[in-house]
């Protein structure tokens, strides 16, 4: 691979100028050996197209076969691209492999389909989608491969989706299935897509969760408070999923403070009951994260509260202002402490923050009064100005971050 | 800990042999438990009633309603609690009246004893309409060839269901007729 080679020529360099050891570079050249072959996106593609193209040809002749001529073909078709992929193996064309072994799951599934056609089987829950599910995670332990991973995920949500719209019942198979199969595999092979694709996923059901609940979605920012608090967790602090948890938890709550920034009461959130419990479980979470980073050590941290007050206040006139002006005050904490501890990304991430709140607030000035087209240049300039200057600014923050 | 990608390799074999195996066990219990019915279910022959227009019309299958798929509240034997709760489980029991199977009973828990000729089959609360309530039996569609389902759906209001079900109440579509002719597919 091109990026190994890079890698090796590089490292070269960094010992011969004394920035690390020959020690440290055969460590550092071990940690992204394992990292270079990613399973080929093409092999996949090859396989899905195959697989579809087999299925439609089946579809399409599908009512003229009798039951068993139907479980013939279903049963073969599984058998035989398993047996593809055992034979693949053999002949150590691994990614051939996963990739004949990635359309068996998805022949095992869409084979549940057919035999509930064949029978007329309805189900009222997504039972089937689930077990397809299982089958898809149990298969990324056989392979330790993300590839499955991530079509168990997507097929849990999708699972937990079709029983929320169709049933209209919270499926508990959901959390089931991820506290059995998703969080052991996420502790022994960990790795940034899976991590990624498992917050994502988890936290899209717990909105579920709460809008079958039928309880308000402000529920979401305790829930990103227990992100904050989870991501601070010491033996998770100094792994990767520490900062997904964390940039998740940040997302959650910038969406509320943005929205409210709008519109004090959107209408497509509904009206806010202020409900105890709402507060109670936000201000225990918090306090929790609080005590957290104080005794890390890390006082500067205590300014993520601010993310939470769209819990704490509502039913103000012009509260808008006060979420625009946590933006900002936001914004800046995120740029001055990412500089001091030189976490890059945080820097970023409170540039565009800064941008979006510079925006909201022009917005809200000037939308009233101006006229429009004046008001979208003057904003795309304004944009523009901002993030030059930002960007430029961004390279002196870190520097002094450096050298303290 | 460092993040870690496993290298692509062989994965152990007996492990894969073993999901292989496990998939075909689902797929086989699935095919069991519906071969069970046809193997010691008995035939009712159910009425269709119109059915809720709120419901999509597809293509590839018959949306199908039953006379049985509204109950009175009556019938519920061991009902005292008023409003009944989404997805309960229900057994209705079935006798025969004439051409079709009626609705004679209800009840929460499987009755023990049935009188003769009756049979029992077992649904699940979809909704608590007042004084009757809506019940799924899983036998509310009936797959056929593709963009088929419309032409049927047209027939559906002179459309009876012969439905199996077993000692158990579990239940399966068999047959379609028309006009007291089984309707065929081809």
């Amino acid at each position: 691979m091109p990026s190994d080679r890079w890698l090796q020529r590089e490292s070269r360099s960094w010992v011969d100028n004394g920035i690390i050891s020959e020690n440290q570079r055969r460590q550092i050249l071990e940690l992204y050996q394992k990292n270079v072959k990613p399973v080929s996106i093409m092999v996949i593609l090859a396989s899905l197209l195959i697989g579809f193209g087999l299925l439609s040809f089946i579809a399409a002749n599908w009512q003229g076969m009798s039951n068993g001529l139907k479980l013939l073909v279903i049963f073969t078709s599984l058998l035989g691209v398993y047996g593809l992929a055992d034979w693949m193996h053999t002949r150590k064309q691994h990614v051939w492999g996963i990739a004949f072994s990635f359309l068996g799951v998805l022949i095992f599934g869409i084979g549940l389909m057919l035999i509930g056609q064949m029978y007329h089987i309805v189900t009222y829950n997504a039972g089937a989608v689930f077990m397809w599910a299982a089958v898809s995670l149990l298969m990324a332990y056989v392979y330790r491969n993300d590839l499955f991973v991530i079509l168990g995920l997507i097929l849990l949500t999708t699972g937990e989706i079709y029983s929320v719209a169709e049933f209209h019942s919270f499926s508990y198979m959901y959390f089931i299935l991820f506290t059995v199969f998703v969080v052991p595999y996420l502790i022994r092979y960990p790795s940034g897509y899976n991590q990624v694709f498992s917050v994502l996923s988890f936290s899209f059901s717990i909105l579920l969760f709460v809008i079958d609940q039928d309880q308000h979605v402000l529920w979401m920012l305790p829930y990103a408070a227990a992100l904050l608090l989870l991501s601070d967790v010491k033996k998770l602090r100094r792994m990767s999923i520490s900062s997904y948890l964390r940039v998740i938890g940040y997302v959650v709550g910038f969406l509320f403070l943005i929205i409210y920034s709008f519109d004090a009461t959107p209408f497509f959130l509904g009206e806010r009951d202020g409900s105890a419990s709402l507060i109670a479980a936000t201000v225990i979470l918090l306090a929790g994260y609080g005590l957290s980073v104080w005794k890390k050590g890390d006082a500067g941290r205590l300014f993520d509260v601010l993310l939470f007050m769209p819990v704490f206040f509502h039913n103000v006139s012009h509260i808008e202002w006060l979420y625009i002006l946590t933006l900002f005050v936001f914004s800046l904490y995120l740029i001055i402490h990412g500089s001091r501890h030189t976490l890059i990304i945080q820097v970023n991430f409170g540039i565009v923050v800064f941008v979006i709140s510079c925006l909201i607030a022009y917005g809200q000035l000037a939308w009233a009064f101006m006229p429009k087209s004046l008001f979208f240049v003057v904003g795309g300039l304004l944009l523009f100005g901002l993030s030059f200057w930002m960007q430029r600014q961004k390279h002196v923050w870190l520097k002094r971050g450096d050298n303290q | 800990m460092m993040d870690q990608k496993p290298a692509e390799v062989r994965p152990e074999r007996r492990r894969f042999y073993f999901m292989i195996l496990i998939q075909i066990l689902l797929w086989g219990v699935i095919l069991a438990s519906y071969w069970m019915i046809d193997w010691k279910g008995e035939p009712v022959m159910l009425e269709t009633a119109p059915v809720d227009p709120h419901d999509f019309f597809r293509g590839d299958y018959v949306i199908l309603s039953y006379t049985i798929s509204t109950i009175d509240k009556t019938l519920l034997a061991d009902n005292d609690s008023g409003s009944i709760e989404r997805n309960a489980s229900v057994y209705v029991v079935l006798e025969e009246k004439g051409e079709y199977a009626e609705a004679v009973a209800a009840y929460f828990d499987k009755p023990d004893h049935l009188q003769a000729g009756q049979k029992i089959i077992r649904g699940k609360v979809r909704y608590d309409m007042g004084d009757r309530v809506l019940i799924d039996y899983g036998i509310e569609r009936f797959y056929v060839e593709e963009n088929r389902g419309r032409d049927i759906e047209e027939l559906r209001d002179e459309l009876d269901v012969e439905v199996l079900v077993t000692s158990s109440g579990r239940s399966k579509v068999n047959r379609l007729f028309y006009r007291g002719e089984p309707v065929t597919l081809e």
